[in-house]
């Protein structure tokens, strides 16, 4: 175990554990449709809904778990971003790169064990979290299907595919700016084409092929592409000369 | 006990190079290196042996090519050309084993400012295959570090030493030494000198270490190599070095041309002080003091030359010899 590593890994995990807690208490208790705290939302008219649940007057509303999973997915991105960015990059601008380089410890291991641990960190910090929303939306009088709880490991895909992609950036950037500026400007790019793609093929009715497909689908596209850069990201860690 | 850990060594060394037997002997060795940036060539077919239990001081100015050579030695660059064996390990193919045996220091400080003293030294622990905690404690002790301190709280001179206690915590049989003294003022370097040498030249480990600052080096160093633009100018013991040049301060009571005493057999260089002639000799002094006084000389002194003035001699010689066709200095990295 890298122990540098690990200490640096506690401090993200928490921060990342605090910030996921706390969108997920104002999701949950503040902005959603059935929060008291809701300001928007008189509790007498909240307490109608509940009379009226079930009838066909209820209003539609957008499940809580919902709502997490789409806030959830840009947190995780740029938390990803944020674990990935400072793997290589931030040594080699400090020059501690060298005190672990010149160690009896293979580069296999090094670049492991700083993207597994900051994978993990990122993926408990996550289902932490996650599993008290969920258990939250179950008793709202509109909880979300169990099979919803299959989009978590499609965020968690994107979230490990991510941290390798900033890792991978990280080796080639000189300091943690560069690494922060190439991997912004990758991702917005994606996500750029991501919205094109849904804007210009929405006619698509993707639903019709079956949603545990589609889900199965680009959960695989998006594993692919984690291991295609967490690969590329291994290959030129012990091929750099630094 | 200093034998017994190089017979331990070399016992251990079984998937040594076929030559091991001669390697062993080395605690580097260089042969041919070469490495390059794109077109650029940073070291240019370098050849040297550092003896095991030497203080091998590694020397050149800005650009000549140390840090690459030491950056091959440890691994973090490929080897394009040449071989290097560490304590008889190949360095492209047994890495790992070598690595095992040495220690780094380098010229940037590479400790890990937001970490504790003792959270740095863990870290190291963690990463050496042997690791010594009681020489640790003492070396602690003896440099008065304070282990929850913050690496970035700590001074230059602390810094230093705790570099210095973490690579010795691994009881390294070589230790390479980087610009160790770089940004410590003149009572911290001379501290910092006296405590490896006390600490390890002592122990009978090899010392490679390059540096800037020739007093230090001519204070510790044994043996001493010179490299100018990535080529090697001259390596020996500091001592054979010494003695073999020679210097000798001359005046005149009447105007002599300079070209007259560059062609005294075995003046290599004249240089002139205001009214007085400095000429650097290779080879018998006293022979050339006696043709300087057939030419009418006031005075003739013989006086030894320091290491500075040596490098200097060698390095404009060098430069002066290869003029035009010499490539310009590249940058150190």
């Amino acid at each position: 175990m890298f122990y540098k590593e690990w200490k640096t890994v506690q401090v993200k995990f928490w921060v990342w554990l605090a910030i996921y807690a706390i969108f997920a208490f104002l999701l949950t208790f503040v902005w959603s449709h059935y929060a008291f705290l809701n300001g928007w939302r008189n509790p007498l008219e909240l307490a109608r809904y509940a009379i009226l649940m079930g009838s066909k007057s209820t209003p539609v509303f957008t499940p809580t778990f919902y709502e997490w999973l789409q806030m959830s997915a840009i947190i995780t991105v740029v938390a990803a971003v944020v674990g990935g960015i400072d793997l290589v990059a931030e040594e080699k601008d400090k020059g501690t790169l060298s005190f672990v380089l010149t160690r009896p410890v293979s580069r296999f291991h090094i670049y492991n064990s700083k993207i597994l641990l900051n994978i993990s960190a990122l993926l408990i910090a996550y289902t932490i979290v996650t599993i008290p929303v969920f258990l939250v939306d179950c008793t709202s009088p509109h909880p979300i299907d169990l099979e919803f709880l299959l989009f978590t490991l499609l965020i968690m895909l994107v979230g490990m595919a991510v941290v390798c992609l900033s890792g991978l950036i990280s080796i080639f950037a000189n300091n943690v700016i560069q690494s922060i500026t190439l991997s912004s400007v990758i991702l917005s790019f994606t996500f750029t084409i991501c919205t094109f793609v849904q804007i210009n093929f929405w006619h698509i009715e993707w639903w019709r092929f079956g949603q545990e497909v589609v889900l199965a689908v680009v959960s695989g596209i998006v594993g692919t592409l984690a291991l295609i850069f967490y690969q590329a990201g291994l290959y030129c860690f012990e091929r750099k000369e630094f | 006990m200093i034998e017994t850990r190089n017979w331990n060594s070399q016992a251990t060394n079984l998937t040594a190079l076929d030559d091991g037997a001669a390697t062993n002997r080395y605690a580097i060795a260089l042969d041919g290196l070469t490495c390059r940036y794109g077109s650029r060539v940073a070291v240019d077919n370098l050849s040297l042996r550092v003896p095991l239990g030497s203080v091998y001081g590694f020397l050149g100015p800005n650009g000549a090519g140390k840090t690459t050579t030491i950056k091959t030695l440890l691994g973090m660059r490929r080897i394009q050309l040449g071989r290097a064996t560490i304590l008889g390990f190949d360095v492209a193919m047994q890495g790992l084993e070598s690595r095992k045996r040495l220690a780094y220091v380098a010229e940037t400080n590479n400790l890990y400012g937001q970490l504790r003293v003792f959270e740095m030294l863990e870290t190291a622990r963690r990463l050496s295959s042997r690791w010594n905690p009681d020489s640790v404690q003492r070396y602690l002790d003896l440099f008065n570090l304070p282990p929850r301190e913050k690496i970035r709280k700590l001074s230059k001179g602390m810094k230093g030493q705790l570099a210095l206690v973490v690579a010795l915590g691994s009881e390294p049989d070589l230790l390479v030494l980087d610009e160790p003294t770089s940004g410590l003022d003149p009572l911290k370097r001379y501290e910092f000198i006296n405590q490896i040498v006390r600490e390890v030249s002592a122990a009978g480990r090899t010392i490679f270490f390059s540096s800037h600052n020739l007093s230090e080096v001519e204070q510790i160093a044994d043996h001493v190599a010179i490299i100018n633009e990535g080529r090697l100018v001259i390596e020996d013991e500091l001592d054979n070095i010494k003695s073999r040049e020679k210097a000798i301060k001359v005046s005149f009571d009447r105007p002599v041309w300079t070209q007259d005493l560059e062609n005294i057999a075995g003046v290599r260089k004249v240089l002139q002080e205001g009214r007085r002639f400095r000429l650097l000799i290779s080879g018998d002094a006293g022979q050339v003091a006696e043709q300087v006084r057939s030419l009418g000389a006031r005075s003739v002194e013989v006086v030894d030359m320091n290491l500075e003035a040596i490098f200097i001699a060698y390095l404009q010689g060098q430069t002066e010899y290869f003029g035009q066709e010499s490539r310009p200095p590249e940058p150190e990295r």
